[in-house]
């Protein structure tokens, strides 16, 4: 052991910092508190699933519960909880892809599928009254993701990292959902 | 691609990316005399701006509860630790690698790095240039809630002890750790020390995360990983805790006399404390400080107007930029001679060098992932990162060796768990 620092009378010493057991779940608590709405409404209208939403809630706090308890926690939880949450949300949204692909090549009705996919999900794009949702729906999962992050305030750079992929990558990802984005809502102007 | 096509484009990137100068030019340009673009730019921002305010559904607090309590009482099983270093590779790889003379990597057409076992160059008189040194020495490192060292000349690898984010002291003779009650039920974070082999493992106290000052008589830590915005010093033996104004984001000076600490995130502030408990004085807005080893400047990541790596003279509170346009930057670390600073950049995962002297940042490597957290080797000819796999799942992150000129970049493990490598310092 290296030799200590005498320690002088003027010190201002304090108690010894204390973990309680059951601080992780204090800390994943405050967590929770202080993000679960937000990124709950992040994760409802990337899935557009208001139950699938409440999943992908629930797992990403898991995750947060698991490393934190096994002694690996985020530095920036916000961060990495819409890390998480992305990548939860835009894995389901391949997923999901997948199966309504299936189903339209061997002789379900693209309609149907859809409804599959999601009865929540047709019912948005079924309302005329609500164009931008309708528009969002029409683009890839994490194209829509990366459009809302940036709407919750997240910089280009750290939407990259929330949708694992690289910079340029995401810019271009952006710049056409932009685009589409606009042309679906100029048509829909124009049909009204 | 039409001029109108390509400016629209530009336009939907400045929304969440800054542009180069040439591209704001063409942007500004073409827009000052076509009304159709800016109409169209316009209605481009007004998406933007529909996307943000549109309200979203919210959680009923009876669901929201129910969510947090499935949260709490769902009892996981930690995943088992994968550790699968490539050691013996590694050791035959270093080895080739000075007898062949040649890179142990080369890109391959998905820009991805891939493992190339090396051959015996195929030479048409052409002599081959001199190898570097290969690298030596060990490397700590932390991997699914245990430590374990990587020898790099043997390729050994050995597992110490069950913890996380280890910590070398200032001669290499101890390490500092934390660990956590084996049961997952229970959050109990305690700092602990051992010996290099994982022997004499000692609890010092309840905290998270230490980091010993250069003399190696003191520890500083903090109380939880996620930041509460607290820092606590205490001697080596766990006695004389003090409580400081700071956050787990700090460096101490090479004197030991003061530590660099960022309190939040975003708009975080930069401060100086004294160890001692004595006061704090603001520095700069910004973050991940990392002090210059003659202690006369602070490196960190300023984020206002646009990311750049900055340096702050602590004693006059000077700023000023060596490095700018790379994105948002993370990771910074001061090579030991003081000439030179390696960064990661968030925007494309690259890692950059950047010399004092003055220049452009010099990518050391290039596309592939995510790197952070860059550690030298005491002679400054390597650097130790971590690199993580950008995928659909969450980060996944594994230990890598490069060069400090970007060549014979190696991954040390594959578990997509290890994290926080650094390298044993030596006794002067």
């Amino acid at each position: 052991m290296p030799k200590l620092v005498p320690s002088s009378p003027d010190d201002t010493y304090v108690a010894p910092p204390t973990m309680r057991v059951g601080e992780a779940d204090a800390v994943v608590v405050a967590a929770y508190e202080a993000y679960h709405q937000e990124l709950f409404g992040f994760l409802q209208r990337t899935v557009r699933d208001e139950a699938a939403a409440q999943d992908l809630l629930q797992e990403t706090f898991l995750r947060l519960m698991g490393e934190v308890r096994s002694g690996r926690a985020p530095e920036n939880s916000r961060a990495w909880l819409y890390r998480v949450a992305s990548n939860l949300a835009i894995s389901r949204g391949r997923r999901r892809a997948t199966v309504v692909r299936w189903l339209t090549r061997y002789g379900v009705p693209e309609h149907q599928a859809a409804v599959e996919e999601s009865p929540e999900a047709g019912a948005v794009r079924h309302e005329a009254s609500d164009d931008l949702e309708s528009a969002l729906a029409q683009i890839s999962a994490d194209a829509r993701a990366a459009l809302i992050l940036s709407g919750q305030g997240f910089s280009g750079a750290e939407i990259a990292q929330a949708i694992g992929r690289t910079g340029p990558a995401t810019r271009t990802l952006m710049c056409r959902a932009r685009l589409r984005l606009r042309d679906i809502l100029a048509t829909q102007e124009a049909v009204r | 691609m039409t001029t109108h096509d390509r400016v629209l484009e530009l336009a939907a990137g400045a929304i969440d990316f800054e542009l180069t100068a040439p591209e704001r030019r063409t942007l500004d340009d073409h827009l000052s005399g076509c009304n159709s673009c800016r109409r169209h730019v316009d209605a481009l921002g007004a998406d933007a701006r529909a996307i943000a305010d549109h309200r979203a559904v919210t959680l009923s607090l009876a669901t929201s509860s129910a969510i947090l309590a499935r949260v709490i009482i769902t009892r996981r099983t930690v995943s088992p630790v994968r550790l699968v270093a490539i050691a013996a590779l590694l050791a035959l790889l270093t080895l080739a690698a000075a007898a062949a003379g040649g890179a142990v990597l080369r890109w391959l057409q998905d820009d991805r790095l891939t493992f190339v076992v090396p051959s015996p160059p195929v030479l048409e008189g052409v002599s081959p240039t001199p190898s570097p040194a290969p690298a030596t020495g060990q490397i700590l490192f932390e991997d699914g809630g245990a430590i374990f060292t990587i020898d790099l000349a043997s390729g050994a690898v050995t597992r110490l002890a069950d913890g996380a984010g280890p910590s070398w002291s200032p001669d290499g003779s101890l390490i500092a750790f934390t660990r956590s009650a084996a049961d997952p039920q229970t959050f109990d974070p305690k700092i602990w020390v051992m010996d290099p082999d994982g022997g004499n493992q000692t609890q010092l106290g309840a905290g998270w995360g230490p980091a010993w000052s250069p003399d190696g008589l003191r520890i500083a830590f903090s109380r939880s990983p996620i930041d509460l915005g607290d820092l606590f010093v205490m001697n080596a033996d766990g006695t004389g805790i003090l409580a400081l104004e700071g956050g787990s984001d700090f460096d101490w000076s090479p004197d030991g006399a003061r530590i660099a600490t960022a309190t939040g995130s975003g708009t975080a502030e930069l401060g100086l404390v004294e160890a001692d408990g004595t006061g704090r004085t603001r520095l700069a807005a910004g973050q991940y400080p990392d002090w210059s080893p003659d202690g006369t400047r602070v490196a960190f990541v300023s984020w206002s107007p646009n990311p750049s790596i900055d340096l702050v003279d602590p004693s006059t509170g000077d700023v000023s930029t060596i490095a700018a346009g790379v994105g948002a930057a993370i990771g910074v670390a001061w090579s030991p001679d003081g000439s030179r600073i390696a960064f990661t950049s968030l925007d494309t995962g690259d890692l950059f060098v950047v010399p004092m002297t003055g220049g452009d940042p010099v990518r050391v490597v290039e596309g592939v992932d995510t790197a952070n957290a860059p550690a030298w080797s005491k002679d400054g000819a390597w650097i130790v990162f971590t690199m993580e796999a950008n995928g659909p799942e969450p980060p996944a992150p594994d230990i890598w060796l490069v060069r400090s000129d970007g060549s014979g970049a190696l991954p040390l493990t594959d578990s997509g768990t290890a994290r926080g490598p650094a390298w044993r310092p030596t006794a002067p």
